[in-house]
């Protein structure tokens, strides 16, 4: 089977390849990858099904370990970045975060980290499915009650802030859950 | 209840008669770009229904009370990229405050929601319909809606597609532009439906 560049499936990559692929992004790990030894906590839902991004340790506090993610836009990068708008607008700004419990990683090191893929449709129907029921509900309720233009949009925008507050709940009870921690996969060390 | 009606088939009519992407073709790029995954397709499709949606209340207020009373219509192009690029933001600053980590589990796809073809084309595509803010609001999510379904569809048949034997020659991006034509001419299939 032949695929085209950077459109390579996830299931024919041989699980033991080292080999780090930059400017992809959310790949999928094979059947049965599991994380590492070196890996924080794992998914709470159980499922190996994982979602792959390469990052670099740019900062090492203590637990704390400070990843960078690689660039590239959500599309995967394709050899048109260089004059694609996503790429301008922001889609290579290298995006900081934090990870606490991940031991023996150091400053340049190049990771994989991996996400259930559950996780993913989680973060994105709190993120954005919340705000939006309240905002729709908050605005058809308004109309339906006789409202004009200036109340409904008023109730839409209330709508809107109520959702956002309960998203915050959700988000942080998932977070303690440990459902948006991504686990370590594999690393490559880097130059000191 | 007849307004719900109305509003019901205002959904339909948008969401799947005349879609963003099969019919109308706006969105191809990420249509093509984002949806080698179903997981990647799902949520791109969020973020872009929260955008769309949040910045048609924008859009909607600007032209009625700016563009239209002053018949700046000339500048509706510019004031809607700018409107669509602000959501972007507020999105983007809204989820950063709601939880650092979602924010880094979704970040990746805000920045391309901004070049996004389909939704400047939803936000024009508001001003001919005329509506009223509700209507102008429903119109946008549905719309998104179908975009998002589009999207998902599409990237479970690439899935399929990647295990399949093709030819050398229609590997890759041929194979999905092919795939994506039969969709659009199945989605063609609703625009029999009465909404009478």
């Amino acid at each position: 089977m032949s695929l085209a560049a950077g459109e390579r499936s996830c299931n024919e990559r041989p699980p033991s390849e080292g080999v780090l692929e930059t400017g992809g992004d959310c790949r999928r790990a094979p059947h049965g990858a599991k994380a590492s030894p070196h890996s924080g906590r794992p998914p709470s839902e159980g499922s190996f099904d994982l979602i792959e991004r390469p990052v670099r340790v740019v900062a090492v506090e203590r637990d704390t370990v400070w990843f960078e993610a690689e660039p590239g836009g959500g599309c995967g990068a394709c050899a048109a970045m260089a004059s694609c708008g996503s790429g301008k607008f922001g889609g290579g700004k290298p995006r900081r975060f934090e990870m606490a419990g991940a031991p023996g990683l150091r400053v340049g090191d190049r990771v994989i980290l991996g996400l259930a893929e559950g996780s993913l449709l989680r973060a994105a129907a709190t993120a954005f499915a919340i705000p939006l029921a309240g905002m729709l509900g908050a605005g058809i309720i308004a109309w339906l009650a006789g409202g004009g233009d200036g109340e409904t949009a008023l109730a839409s925008i209330a709508g809107l802030g109520v959702g956002v507050l309960l998203a915050r709940l959700c988000a942080g009870r998932l977070s303690r859950r440990g459902d948006f921690t991504p686990v370590v996969l594999r690393r490559e060390r880097g130059e000191r | 209840m007849h307004e719900m009606h109305d509003l019901f088939l205002l959904m339909v009519g948008s969401a799947l008669v005349n879609n963003v992407v099969l019919a109308r073709f706006l969105g191809l790029c990420s249509f093509m770009g984002v949806t080698t995954k179903v997981d990647t397709a799902i949520g791109m499709g969020m973020a872009t229904t929260f955008v769309i949606t949040v910045s048609s209340m924008g859009d909607w207020a600007l032209e009625k009370f700016l563009l239209m009373p002053f018949e700046l219509g000339y500048l509706r192009t510019v004031t809607f990229i700018l409107v669509i690029a602000a959501a972007v933001q507020f999105t983007e600053m809204v989820i950063r405050k709601v939880s650092p980590v979602l924010f880094q589990t979704l970040g990746i796809y805000l920045p391309l929601i901004t070049t996004n073809c389909a939704v400047l084309g939803i936000a024009l595509l508001l001003v001919d319909g005329k509506f009223g803010f509700i209507q102008s609001t429903i119109f946008a999510f549905s719309s998104s809606l179908g975009y998002s379904l589009v999207m998902v569809v599409f990237a479970g048949l690439r899935e399929r597609i990647a295990l399949a034997s093709v030819p050398r020659l229609f590997a890759g991006p041929p194979i999905g532009f092919i795939t994506a034509g039969l969709l659009a001419l199945a989605f063609m299939g609703f625009s029999g439906i009465n909404t009478n």
